[in-house]
């Protein structure tokens, strides 16, 4: 049995000794570089191929943010969840943002992806205060499952050193009223 | 099962699931000037869930309302779990106020320049979330987070004084719709404490052999106050049935039907409501304690059909609009 590998190049031998080398390289070359001829092809009887659909590329939360027009205020901290949210340092599952959505009234995406819901996440983050967007980030709630170790390293560490170390003036979140 | 309605503004369906009702449908009002309504989570025995339920009721109750949790355990898991690692970690490592210094009614002296003084307005509590405006109001959620040195402080202290907690909460949170207060399991000052802020007491409970050994006590314990504090209302809002069936064997064990039962008829004996929703087992608990929103299963669902019945319960009780449909 004759291969279609094997077909092809005793045809392609028969026609370089025919031609010689550089014609026939020469020919191949202005077909190739026809976009008619280029889409069809002898097997499926010289019916234009379906054109390639140009692949969108995943949309990331760091590529939606950088196009937002956003406060100069709260842009950097913006970008920083951003950039936490493709590290899945914050809203690391699916669950986590229908959690989120479900929080704050957002509408859920429909599509189950945590991609799809990028661009709602992200319009009502930046529709926050900054010390809001601040808050947002340094919350647990949202940066996934928590591990005890650093709590038992504190308490420990507390237990140690025997006194508080750091002014009052330096303790984080005190309440702050709307 | 029909369309279940709970006063947070969430309803549940068990074929539809989850959903919001639409705003201003009756959904919490302006805070009326009655201020909060104040609800203990305490049974005299360990391991029954005090925690879990009190952490949940807290969240979930912020969706539609503005919520204070107290930490009133040494143990310190209610506020480890609200605040998360990172956060509690900060806190432990900065030495800012908690329930110690709520009691001990000022801040200590730091080795740096700040001397003692007394509590400022914003002392002693976090604030868990970020302030979010809807259905015409503020709401959050806060917490007065305890600290695991707060029983050694209460030892040293000479008379550590129960009405505190009480006096902290009326000067500070009027603005507040709901106040959860996390026990601890033994009788203490603390539990005198908690009562003493208290409109109401929550009592979880699981379904094994000795569940309801902390209902005597806790009776006990509650009239005892009562007869001090004739003038005090407070009562058992219900029995909440913790791990109510047993999903792994695919149905309720003679075990499991014999102590609720007894759950049942000792509550029975204190004239004690039992709640219709119990809180069936969930894998999906722990994981929403960890802050793990993934893959929780039913377990949302399940709480907020027990979180529904409470909050219809408080509307029976209390009769207050901003707690109910009209």
């Amino acid at each position: 049995m004759v291969l279609p590998n094997q077909k092809l190049d005793a045809t392609l031998r028969r026609i370089v000794d025919e031609h010689g080398l550089g014609s026939v390289l020469e020919a191949l070359g202005k077909i190739a570089s026809s976009d008619a001829l280029a889409n069809t092809s002898p097997a499926d009887g010289g019916k234009a191929k379906p054109r390639r659909r140009k692949v969108k590329p995943k949309p990331t939360a760091p590529t939606y943010v950088a196009k937002m027009d956003l406060p100069a205020d709260s842009r950097q901290a913006i970008a920083d969840l951003a950039d936490r949210f493709e590290r899945k340092d914050f809203l690391p599952s699916f669950g986590s943002v229908a959690h989120f959505c479900a929080a704050y009234e957002i509408d859920a995406p429909a599509s189950k992806t945590r991609a799809s819901a990028i661009p709602r996440v992200f319009k009502f983050i930046a529709g926050l205060d900054a010390a809001e967007i601040q808050k947002i980030s340094d919350s647990g709630m949202f940066a996934g499952p928590s591990r005890l170790a650093p709590i038992a390293d504190a308490i420990r560490n507390k237990r140690q050193s025997g006194a508080r170390q750091i002014p009052r003036s330096h303790a984080p979140g005190l309440r702050e009223h709307k | 099962m029909g369309l279940y309605i709970t006063w947070l503004g969430l309803c549940y369906n068990r074929r539809r699931g989850l959903g919001f009702i639409k705003k201003g449908n009756g959904a919490m009002a302006e805070n009326q000037g009655t201020g909060p309504v104040c609800v203990s989570v305490i049974n005299m025995k360990g391991g029954v869930g005090k925690t879990t339920i009190a952490a949940l009721l807290a969240h979930y109750a912020t969706f539609t309302c503005n919520t204070l949790a107290v930490d009133l355990d040494p143990q310190a898991n209610l506020s480890q779990s609200l605040m998360g690692a990172l956060n509690y970690k900060e806190f432990i490592e900065s030495g800012a106020p908690s329930i110690v210094e709520v009691f001990e009614r000022y801040q200590l002296a730091t080795q740096s320049t700040v001397p003692p003084h007394l509590l400022g307005i914003d002392d002693a509590v976090q604030r868990i979330w970020p302030n979010i405006y809807n259905v015409g109001r503020w709401r959050n959620l806060h917490i007065i987070p305890s600290r695991f040195d707060f029983s050694n402080n209460l030892t040293g202290a000479l008379s550590p004084d129960p009405k505190v907690l009480a006096r902290f909460i009326a000067d500070r949170f009027q603005d507040k719709d709901l106040i959860f207060i996390d026990c601890a399991p033994t009788e203490s000052v603390l539990t005198q404490a908690a009562y003493h802020a208290s409109r109401y007491i929550l009592v979880p409970v699981k379904p094994e052999f000795l569940a309801t050994i902390g209902f005597p006590l806790l009776n006990e314990s509650l009239e005892t106050f009562k007869a001090h504090n004739p003038d005090h209302q407070i009562e058992v809002i219900g029995v909440v049935i913790n791990d109510m069936f047993d999903y792994q064997a695919h149905d309720e064990t003679p075990e499991r039907k014999r102590s609720i039962s007894e759950i049942h008829e000792e509550a029975a004996k204190n004239g004690w409501y039992v709640f219709r929703s119990g809180l069936q087992y969930s894998r999906g608990f722990p994981k929403m304690m960890r802050g793990d929103w993934s893959h929780i299963g039913y377990a949302r669902e399940i709480f907020l059909e027990f979180q529904g019945e409470f909050f219809e319960r408080i509307v029976q009780l209390t009769g207050d609009s901003r707690y109910g449909f009209a």
